[in-house]
Order: structure tokens, then sequence, then C-alpha cells
């Protein structure tokens, strides 16, 4: 009896591990089938394409739409401000409203832009030129940011992102 | 793991784990808002040791969101420094996006922004 418990045992683990593999093969081959559907771009399109999905988000920035955020971050998006504070998604969309009530007339665009693009996904790195107007004053702030995009079902959407502000005269190349 | 790894071998500015950690094609941020190539981070070894400087680096608070070939991570690195026999301590919130080609994971992008002391 115990023999046999333990041929039963051996069986149901080996159909188990062979459930698995079969899982595993058919996740694999949807993934395939799914990459087939989607036609690869090539690495200028995929330059474009974020470039301009970069620069479309910084000009709506200012209207505080949250739609806009949120189709541009991801869910599981990371996310450290220059101040040093890391945030998820949930923290982002918190901050749309508190930005528009800080900055009501602040206006963001991006310079000195870099994308290296890969598979489904790129690395894009730039200056963000931040215009405010303070007390009356117009002020103009420089931060260096980088986001990561992966590319899920279709559409780019940010997976990190990082931003330190750039002092007005760059000091020491610290570590970090 | 890699990051532990290569924080506890940074001391010692051995340019061979700054090779293998860092990918080719890497864009560098550093805390000043600095951005640079693997040819600066590989000269910025020299003047690290050249300057003689003591600090030690580990992480803490440590986020890593995997993809397929692909990890994002983020986390707070402590840097521990001595000057004029002084301890001091400064906090960096860093972000590396690793990628694995041809087996191997390698950072193609890493930002790093200080946090400041009375945060």
């Amino acid at each position: 009896m115990a023999l046999l418990a333990f041929w039963a045992s051996a069986a149901s683990a080996r159909n188990q591990q062979d459930s698995a593999a079969v899982a595993a093969k058919q996740a694999k081959e949807a993934k395939t089938a799914q990459e087939a559907r989607e036609p690869k771009e090539t690495a200028n399109e995929t330059v474009e394409q974020v470039t301009r999905l970069l620069r479309d988000f910084l000009a709506a920035v200012p209207r505080s739409d949250k739609q806009v955020f949120d189709h541009f971050f991801a869910d599981d998006v990371i996310y450290t401000r220059s101040a040093g504070v890391t945030v998820d998604k949930a923290g982002i969309m918190k901050n749309v409203d508190v930005r528009a009530a800080n900055e009501p007339q602040a206006t963001y665009e991006a310079d000195d832009i870099t994308v290296h693009p890969y598979d489904h996904l790129a690395i894009v790195n730039f200056r963000l030129v931040m215009h405010n107007t303070v007390n009356g004053r117009q002020e103009t702030a420089y931060f260096r940011n980088t986001g990561t995009f992966l590319k899920r079902n279709g559409k780019w959407q940010v997976v990190a992102w990082q931003s330190t502000r750039v002092p007005e005269q760059p000091g020491d190349k610290r570590a970090g | 793991m890699m990051l532990r790894d290569f924080l506890a071998a940074v001391a010692r500015g051995d340019k061979q784990v700054f090779e293998s950690f860092f990918a080719d094609d890497v864009i560098y941020t550093g805390s000043t808002g600095v951005r640079m190539d693997k040819a600066e981070i590989m000269n910025s070894i020299g003047v690290h040791a050249a300057n003689g400087s003591k600090a030690t680096y580990r992480a803490e608070d440590i986020t890593v969101h995997a993809y397929d070939t692909m990890a994002v991570v983020n986390f707070r690195m402590v840097m521990d420094d001595e000057n004029e026999g002084r301890r001091q301590t400064a906090y960096f919130r860093n972000t590396g996006t690793f990628l694995r080609r041809n087996g191997q994971w390698q950072v193609v992008a890493w930002h790093a922004t200080e946090i400041p002391t009375n945060s």
C-alpha cells in the first residue's frame, strides 16, 4: 500500500510537471503569436514614437488632464521625483491636482533628447525645461530626466521615471 | 545579487566590475544632473580613486520590477564617507534599468537623485 501511495504520488508529481511544461509551452506560443501579430517597429520608428509621446505628454501637463497621466504611466510605474521621493501610479495621479494648485502657470518642454531603442523597450533621457511665473517674475528651471518605456499589448507606457534638478552651475561630479 | 555585489565593489574602484555592470550603450545620470556615457563612467573611476575617497556604498529599500528580459530596480543608496576625520552619510534614490542580452544582465540606464538630509 505504501508502495502504491509512493507511485501514485510520483505519478501525480509527474503529471503536475507535465501540465506545467504544457502551460509554459502554450504561454510561449501565445507570446510568439502575439509578437507576430504586432509588427516589429524599426529603431527609427520607436525613436519617433516615444519622442512624440514625450513631447505630447509635456505639452499636456499644464492642462492637468488625469487621463493623459493615466495613459502615459503604466500601472506598475516606479517614479522618483527630483526631491528624491519615490511614488507609485496612485502617488502620481494624486499629485496632478497638487501641481495644478502650486504651479498653475508652469509649462514644460524637452530638449537634448536621447533615445536608445531596443526590442519592446526604449530608454529616453532628456533635459526638462520648466517655465514658471512666481510673484510676477519669469523663472526657468532645468531637470535631467530618464524614462524607461515598455511596449505591452501594442502600447508604449512608462514603467520607470526619475528626475534630478540640474543646478545653475553644475558642480562636482559626485557619486550617485 | 548583482546590485549588492556592484556596490560592494565600487569602493575598490575595480574597473572590470564597472565594465561588466554597465552596458556599452548605458545612459547614466549622476546626482548633479550630469549625463554620462560608458567612457565617462570609466574615466570617473580614476578620478574617484585619485581623490583618495574612502566612501563605501550600500543599498536599502530595494524594489525590483521584473519583466521578460528587462528589470527595473529602484533603491535608496547609502554612502558612508569620512571627511577630515568626521563620518558623513548621504542618501541617494537610484533607478536602474537592466537588460538581458546574450545571457548577460547589464545596466542600460541609471539615474541618481540626492535625497536632501532634511527629508
